[in-house]
């Protein structure tokens, strides 16, 4: 299994996904591989290769409370590589054979987005929510 | 007829924001063609009160691709504040950041910025002529520039900790020893690397034909070329001298301390770009800089270099010099030059891999300040990088100064732009052929306008067609 937190450290509540990530990475979970990045790269593609469930952790403006949705397929054509969102990627890395078993979006609200280093109380409470949430996913 | 323009505006698929400006004469021909960088951050004033020890870490923030070589020439301008020479393993774990950071940094600029063009053609349709056009019709081409970037980009997280704005290069050497565990990792995916790389020249070699236009109008004029080479002409990219040379492979300067660099080089502002131009100071007199126009990067360091020192890409630069002469004065040729040295670069991270000195725990000499100006240079994947600082006594930067390479290629740029409208463009409407060969003229520089201006950003691409009396006939522009 393989997740991946996303968002800028510098955003405050950007940094949820990858404040999870990093929680995840510490617990060292056999057969659970973390990375924690900045953004969604076509580099990462050939790691979702052969993995039975993919997972992608990041903040979103559009919702109130932690989602975990299965990731479709975005077969639209308008990839961009400075633009790669979940389906985006998961549609490059199904097109070159990269394609896992299962993927799946948990979605954090992401109150404060301004510029800081810390994530808000707030943030650190959907935090534990979604690690919750990464932890019934993997396990 | 009145004298027109045009203006490409934003440029696409190259790193920042740019436009391009055509001004044809009375009777449709083009006249002059302009480069124009509309981005800017000014790192060179913000930094200013900073300590030297912030300055790998501030500076590899200009840019999200080639952080590497900031941290690299930063901290070699910390080593030379501190008056220390980094541990063997220091030396060691840096070189091999800079050759996964022009490993991975070619293998972006050919795959996903470049190869579009070459595999799928100039003409093709612009909607999918990208990566991901790439994908559908060239998968197995596709996957290899991907694993080939994720390659350079795991070296890269290995060395410094992380795959952008990494952390542990610093002055005085680096902050962590390189572990057998991170050697073995590398060392696993470093035999399927070199295939692809090989493959890849190949590839390149295969569909070279197909482009002798190209070839012929993309910037292929004389200038002087400068990069770092070892003093018995092997090809380096991060320590040493430097060493410039004109079109006809005659030495102008031989190994030069890069510290010197103001005593060679002077940089020209422009009233309609932030981008600075620098030239070989003795060549010009007033303020035209073009007498002393130069070239950095690939080409310049594969014209400037007798050798790789590898095998696989001694053999690939032999095959090169009796396809295209010693000396190759065509910017296309850039594509070229990048691959042999991802062969290369693959090559020697093999080397360091069973180099034993890169394991030593030793990694950091310690000192306070010993000297008020440090000038740290290495060969970014652009080209030549400089950074210069003044500091106080108490390592605090007084004044800096950044020489970047895409800067030094401006001069040049401008010219291929120019010699690719004289040859594609005719009359007062631009066809999106031209337009590509005019983007693509730029992009075979791969600039950074990021570093370059030290601003963020992807490169769309706008041009204008504008009369001489200032009327805007016709604008184009991809985001």
């Amino acid at each position: 299994m393989f997740v991946v937190g996303v968002g800028s450290l510098l955003r405050t509540d950007d940094a949820v996904g990858r404040l999870v990530a990093d929680r995840l990475e510490a617990m060292a979970l056999t057969g659970v591989e973390v990375a924690s990045v900045h953004q969604l790269t076509p580099e990462l593609a050939p790691t979702f290769g052969g993995r039975r469930l993919v997972v992608v952790v990041d903040a979103a403006v559009d919702v109130d409370e932690v989602t975990v949705s299965e990731i479709e397929i975005d077969n639209s054509g308008a990839l961009m590589t400075h633009h790669l969102g979940p389906a985006g990627l998961l549609s490059f890395a199904a097109k070159l054979g990269w394609r896992p078993g299962r993927a799946v979006a948990v979605r954090i609200p992401a109150p404060d987005l301004e510029v800081g280093t810390e994530v808000s109380a707030s943030g650190e409470a959907f935090a534990r929510q979604a690690l919750d949430e990464v932890l019934t996913l993997v396990r | 007829m009145h004298d027109i323009h045009h203006t490409i505006d934003p440029v696409t698929r190259i790193e920042g924001h740019a436009k391009i400006t055509l001004r044809l004469n009375g009777d449709g021909e083009v006249a002059d063609a302009r480069f124009h960088v509309t981005e800017f951050r000014g790192f060179e004033e913000f930094c200013k009160g900073r300590p030297i020890w912030e300055m790998p870490g501030i500076t590899a923030r200009t840019c999200g691709i080639c952080p590497v070589s900031h941290l690299i020439a930063a901290s070699k301008a910390g080593d030379a504040v501190l008056g220390v020479n980094p541990p063997p393993a220091a030396i060691r774990q840096r070189r091999l950041l800079n050759l996964g950071q022009i490993l991975q940094s070619h293998s972006l600029s050919f795959f996903h910025l470049s190869a579009p063009d070459l595999l799928l053609g100039m003409d093709h349709d612009p909607a999918t002529r990208n990566v991901f056009g790439l994908m559908q019709a060239e998968p197995e081409i596709a996957r290899r520039g991907i694993r080939m970037r994720q390659f350079g980009q795991e070296v890269i997280r290995s060395v410094s900790g992380r795959r952008v704005h990494g952390h542990q290069i610093v002055p005085g050497g680096v902050s962590t020893p390189f572990t057998a565990e991170q050697r073995d990792v590398i060392v696993a995916d470093i035999d399927e690397i070199l295939s692809a790389a090989e493959a890849t020249l190949e590839l390149l070699t295969s569909v070279s034909d197909r482009f002798d236009r190209e070839l012929a109008s993309f910037g292929d004029f004389p200038s002087l070329y400068l990069s770092h080479v070892q003093p018995d002409g092997t090809w380096e990219h991060i320590d040493g001298n430097l060493t410039m040379i004109d079109h006809d492979g005659s030495v102008v300067v031989n190994q030069f301390d890069p510290a010197d660099y103001r005593t060679h080089l002077g940089e020209a502002g422009k009233s309609d770009s932030y981008l600075k131009s620098p030239y070989y100071r003795p060549r010009v007199d007033g303020d035209d800089p073009r007498p002393g126009m130069y070239r950095v990067g690939p080409l310049a360091r594969i014209n400037i270099a007798e050798r790789f020192g590898t095998p696989i890409a001694d053999q690939g630069l032999a095959e090169f010099r009796e396809r295209y002469g010693r000396i190759a004065s065509s910017a296309f040729l850039y594509h070229h030059a990048r691959v042999l040295e991802v062969i290369a670069c693959a090559e020697r991270i093999a080397a360091l891999m069973d180099d034993p000195v890169l394991l030593d725990e030793r990694v950091r000499a310690q000192a306070g300040i010993n000297a008020n100006r440090g000038v740290g240079a290495s060969e970014a994947p652009r080209g030549l990088l400089i950074h210069d600082y003044d500091v106080d006594d108490d390592g605090l930067i007084e004044g800096m100064n950044l020489i970047i390479a895409t800067g030094q290629n401006d001069l040049a740029m401008n010219a291929t732009i120019l010699s690719i409208a004289k040859e594609f463009v005719d009359g007062p409407e631009l066809t999106d052929g031209m337009l590509n060969r005019i983007e693509a003229g730029v992009r075979a520089y791969d600039p950074c306008l990021s570093c370059s201006t030290h601003a963020i950003g992807q490169m769309p691409m706008k041009v204008q067609l504008i009369a001489p009396d200032g009327e805007l006939l016709q604008e184009v522009r991809r985001d």
